[in-house]
């Protein structure tokens, strides 16, 4: 801020260069090491040991990435036994409840004491719980992914009550228990995404969010035709507009539509896909206006309420009466459109590694996704196109991606090896939620269909930044002074810092060491960021008259940092610094 | 007591001081000494407002055509859930009281039938959104908003402006894009990142790690200084408003005013008027409710300026991404359409004015034989107060390529000259 004064520019805020910078990443000491960029791209940062664990598989950067993918490709395999205890002693209820139990437990009787909300309650504290301790963290990632790519706010009193499901059932790859329907066994984040769409336009969540429930010839209505094409398949970047002009669609063709199709869409397919989905509703005991129907929270096709006239969608004809055939039709062409490949591929190549991509990457990861269409591990296929290729290999793009407050907090917790089991009927669970919703990032809290956004230009307002920090702030004191351990165990880690002193100068280089997880050619010792850091941990006490600060070498007694005491409190002082080496740019962006 | 961030941040000039509208070769005009300068409060309703219930036609054809397209969903003109009469062929939504006093105060303009040009429009609520707050209709690739190239283009801003720009969310809003001076708060209890015994010490370390020249430096460089403005100024809501998020808000904005910070613009959303189904039939229901809120807020926030003489200081637009459906679906509800009324407040507002061409809902009339046809380009509107009110000449730069007209007069366009325009 302390920018050497600009002659005869003596007015403040008039017109200052502020105003139109682009989104821009902000300086960092160094570009870290391959295995924290790794590390930092497709998972939610390094914990433990995990980057020693990185460099022991293979002799070059190439083969340890080839391993990492691998293993974390084939994420069964990875034993989660320290997520496994800790949620086996949280006191989850609703994890191993099935969707009809769901429905029946906290749709139709939600008398118990959170109401709908209880299931929801459950997946957003095990989201945290999950990202921090799961050594599947390429799963974890993802999880996020596509929770926001086929968004639904998770407050909706119909979506609430069935979370546990849509988390499990949809999203996730299949647990022992609860095995998906016939023919879409591989609906999942790591299997195909054609089955994928098909259970999640089948679930009770997502035909209520997005008012297909009420969708019939009588009285149609739009809302998830549209944003099933808008937002789940094709994408806007496909959309020619509510009135396209001669020349703006094209027609193109395919194995599975050989008589061709539309590349783009325009509102006109939109109206037809209403038609399709009239009939694709729930059974919860209200239509045909409430005589006779189950009441289970299942989907179903209900041929009274269908539009059987014939149809036509981008370009592609269904003779009348076709009956649910022409909506698994439906589903078949929006999946295997080659817009969708370039629609999900631009998201996944900007989640994963930059706000604009490479073309070339871009490409590659869509003809994996267009050409393996039809295969089981479709997204397998196309992540691995992904994480191989150069440009996620490329360490210079790193710190392009601003870490949004869920992976701020994520990663600091991973760092600092917290120990917070995040789980119902607790307290500081709650706070956390509290904490969160201020950021803007609780998950499972947007409201639109669109998902959080994804790029730095949203995340980089102030109000969020700050309330991100005081997250921080909150979880780095929790507890301390008190019994019960702390969520952040900053003092015990200090304790066992094996230091031979403790001077500013030591403790910050130690704490840049042990929350970034690497440090630059020639040590932290030197860079302006510990200098920085240094000085912070070197001013007296506004009490003390004296204004010079201690040097970088003033000794401070180990026991003055184990207890927080008059008049220099220490230990406030040692966790204010891991607070700010949180809030870095080299912490803060990814 | 005026503000400056000079006094907080501690001396010489900073990171603000550089370039003037002078410099970059935009048209400049001196304000008046002393001023404190205008603000523009731009209110952004995000779902697309069902604007024919909200302005509503109340006699004549328009009023049969809009009964016979809206069986259910219809205000009624008289009886339970009745409208207010604006002027005898409009009305205004029997839950908005505090608009329709505003409105009868002549502090309420209303321009109906307002969206982007034919064709460049959009029924995707997230284009839809970008494209008006980006001010470029049909172009989602512009690299700035509309507000923020007011901010870099007017000569408008007060000197030494504390708080020169202000959104009330979490996350800066897509018209603010590109305008780095543009301070976030969603409250004030609790902003602080180090909430302990060494604060003052987390701030300046933070101050001297983000010296950049990076949108990441330049946003946590504004969270300080609104860190360091809040401890000085006092933006408490007073108790008059009602207990509401969108009330909390302008009541933000509001304090930020009255306490003179330079504040040149102001970003404010309320969402939830995507009502693809159950909207509320008869006036009543989910739509009159988050009416209410609306009205209530907006007339708590100009009683609030007024008791302080800022009211004509002032100006709040009221926008929306798009206008519904005309006819109601069948699950009573709305679909997504075209145009949409604007709503513009303040004490210099030409109020009690229905402005616009109403282009009819017949069938003929219908844009794709859907939707409200746009009569009036949204620009027009803005246009008219960033030139005519905030007194930004520029309007080349706020809106490029718009060659429309800016004269709807709707905050009484002879004050431009008055003023020292030349």
């Amino acid at each position: 801020m302390m920018d050497a004064p600009v002659s005869g520019m003596q007015k403040m805020a008039r017109n200052d260069k502020r105003t139109s910078v682009a989104a821009s990443q902000a300086d960092v000491t160094a570009i870290p090491p391959f295995a924290n960029v790794v590390l930092d791209r497709m998972g939610f940062g390094p914990r433990g040991n995990d980057v020693a664990a990185f460099n022991a598989l293979g002799g070059n950067d190439d083969a340890r990435l080839q391993a990492y993918v691998e293993q974390q490709l084939n994420w069964s395999s990875i034993a989660d036994t320290e997520l496994d205890a800790r949620i086996a002693g949280a006191g989850y209820t609703t994890l191993n409840k099935s969707l009809a139990q769901l429905w029946e437990d906290y749709r139709r009787d939600p008398t118990n004491s959170f109401g709908y909300y209880e299931p929801l309650d459950e997946i957003e504290r095990l989201a945290y719980l999950r990202a921090v301790y799961s050594k599947r963290q390429l799963l974890e990632f993802l999880a996020d992914f596509w929770h926001n790519h086929f968004n639904i706010y998770g407050r909706d009193t119909y979506a609430a009550p069935t979370w546990v499901s849509w988390d499990r059932d949809v999203i996730r790859p299949p647990v022992s228990g609860f095995s998906r329907p016939a023919g879409l066994e591989d609906g999942h984040l790591m299997g195909n995404f054609r089955q994928m769409l098909e259970l999640t336009a089948k679930h009770p969540a997502m035909i209520y969010y997005l008012d297909n429930y009420v969708n019939g010839r009588a009285d149609p209505n739009e809302n998830y035709a549209r944003e099933i094409i808008e937002l789940h398949t094709l994408g806007s970047i496909n959309y020619a507009g509510p009135d396209p002009q001669p020349g703006d669609i094209s027609t193109i063709s395919n194995s599975d539509f050989p008589a061709g199709f539309n590349d783009k869409y325009s509102d006109d397919d939109v109206y037809e896909a209403m038609r399709f989905l009239t009939g694709w509703n729930v059974k919860d005991g209200r239509n045909p206006y409430g005589t006779g129907e189950e009441n289970t929270g299942e989907w179903y096709f209900w041929p009274d309420w269908h539009d059987g006239g014939q149809k036509q969608l981008l370009g592609v004809h269904w003779p009348a009466y076709s009956g649910i055939s022409e909506v698994y039709g439906m589903l078949d062409l929006l999946a295997y459109h080659p817009g969708t490949a370039e629609h999900i591929a631009l998201k996944l190549c900007t989640r994963f590694l930059n706000d604009t991509p490479p073309q070339s990457l871009v490409d590659k990861v869509k003809q994996t996704f267009y050409d393996a269409r039809h295969d089981s591990d479709q997204l397998e296929q196309t992540y691995q196109t992904l994480l191989l290729s150069d440009e996620f290999k490329d360490t210079s793009t790193w710190g392009n991606k601003l870490k949004r407050p869920f992976e701020v907090v994520v990663s600091a917790l991973r760092a600092c090896d917290g120990n917070f089991t995040v789980r119902p009927d607790d307290t500081e669970s709650r706070y956390l939620g509290y904490y969160m919703q201020r950021t803007g990032q609780r998950p499972f809290y947007w409201r639109g269909p669109d998902g959080y956004p994804d790029k730095r230009t949203f995340w980089e307002g102030g109000a969020s930044l700050v309330n991100t920090w005081r997250t921080l702030d909150w979880l780095v004191d929790e507890n301390v002074g008190r019994d019960d351990p702390d969520l952040m165990p900053v003092t015990d880690i200090m304790a066992a810092s094996g230091l031979s002193e403790y001077t500013p100068n030591s403790i910050v280089e130690f704490w840049l060491k042990q929350l970034l997880k690497w440090e630059p050619a020639g040590g932290w010792i030197g860079t302006t960021l510990h200098g920085t850091l240094t000085e912070f941990m070197s001013k007296r006490p506004d009490h003390e008259t004296d204004p010079s600060t201690w040097p970088a070498d003033y000794p401070i007694p180990p026991e003055d940092i184990g207890r927080n005491s008059y008049p220099y409190y220490w230990n406030e002082r040692v966790r204010g610094l891991v607070k700010l080496i949180f809030a870095t740019p080299e912490f803060m962006q990814r | 007591m005026k503000l400056s961030r000079r006094k907080f941040i501690g001396g010489s000039a900073s990171v603000l001081a550089t370039a003037s509208g002078l410099q970059m070769g935009f048209a400049q005009a001196a304000l008046p000494a002393g001023s404190r300068g205008k603000t523009l409060v731009y209110l952004f309703l995000r779902g697309g407002i069902d604007g024919l219930n909200l302005v509503i036609p109340r006699t004549g054809i328009h009023r049969s055509e809009y009964e016979m397209k809206r069986p259910n969903i219809q205000v009624p003109v008289s009886g339970d859930g009745a409208m207010h009469n604006l002027n005898g062929q409009f009305g205004l939504h029997g839950s908005a009281n505090g608009l329709k006093a505003l409105y009868d105060a002549g502090k309420l303009a209303i321009v109906h039938a307002v969206g982007m040009p034919e064709g460049t429009g959009s029924r995707s609520h997230f284009d839809s959104q970008e494209m008006y707050e980006l001010g470029t209709p049909g172009d989602l690739s512009t690299a700035t908003g509309w507000l923020a190239r007011h901010m870099i283009s007017t000569p408008g801003l007060v000197e030494e402006a504390a708080i020169p720009s202000l959104s009330t969310n979490s996350s800066s809003p897509t018209s603010l894009l590109g305008d780095n001076t543009a301070m976030t708060l969603d409250s004030v209890s609790g902003f602080h990142p180090n909430a302990g015994r060494y604060g003052n010490e987390h701030l300046d370390a933070l101050a001297e790690i983000y010296t950049g020249t990076s949108s990441l430096d330049y946003a946590v460089t504004q969270s300080i200084e609104t860190i360091n403005m809040l401890g000085q100024i006092n933006v408490e809501v007073p108790g008059f408003y009602p207990d509401t998020s969108l009330a909390d808000d302008l009541g933000l904005v509001s304090g930020m005013i009255k306490m003179n910070v330079g504040l040149q613009v102001a970003a404010v959303d309320f969402g939830g008027w995507d009502t693809h189904n159950g909207q509320g039939n008869d006036g009543g229901g989910y739509f009159a409710g988050r009416v209410q809120i609306l009205s209530e807020a907006i007339e708590a926030f100009m009683t609030d300026l007024a008791s302080y003489g800022l009211d004509n200081d002032v100006v709040l637009v009221v926008q929306s991404e798009f206008g519904r459906r005309v006819r109601e679906n069948g699950n009573q509800g709305t679909d997504h359409g075209t145009a949409n009324p604007m709503l513009v407040v303040g004490g210099r507002v030409q109020g009690g004015v229905v402005y616009g061409s109403f282009p009819g809902i017949g069938d003929d009339d219908l844009y794709l034989n859907t939707d409200l046809r746009v009569t009036t380009d949204f620009r027009e509107v803005l246009g008219d107060i960033v030139v005519n009110f905030m007194k930004n000449p520029n309007l080349d730069v706020v809106f490029p390529g718009y060659a429309g007209s800016i004269a709807l007069g709707l905050t009484g366009g002879a004050e431009l000259f008055g003023d020292g325009f030349e």
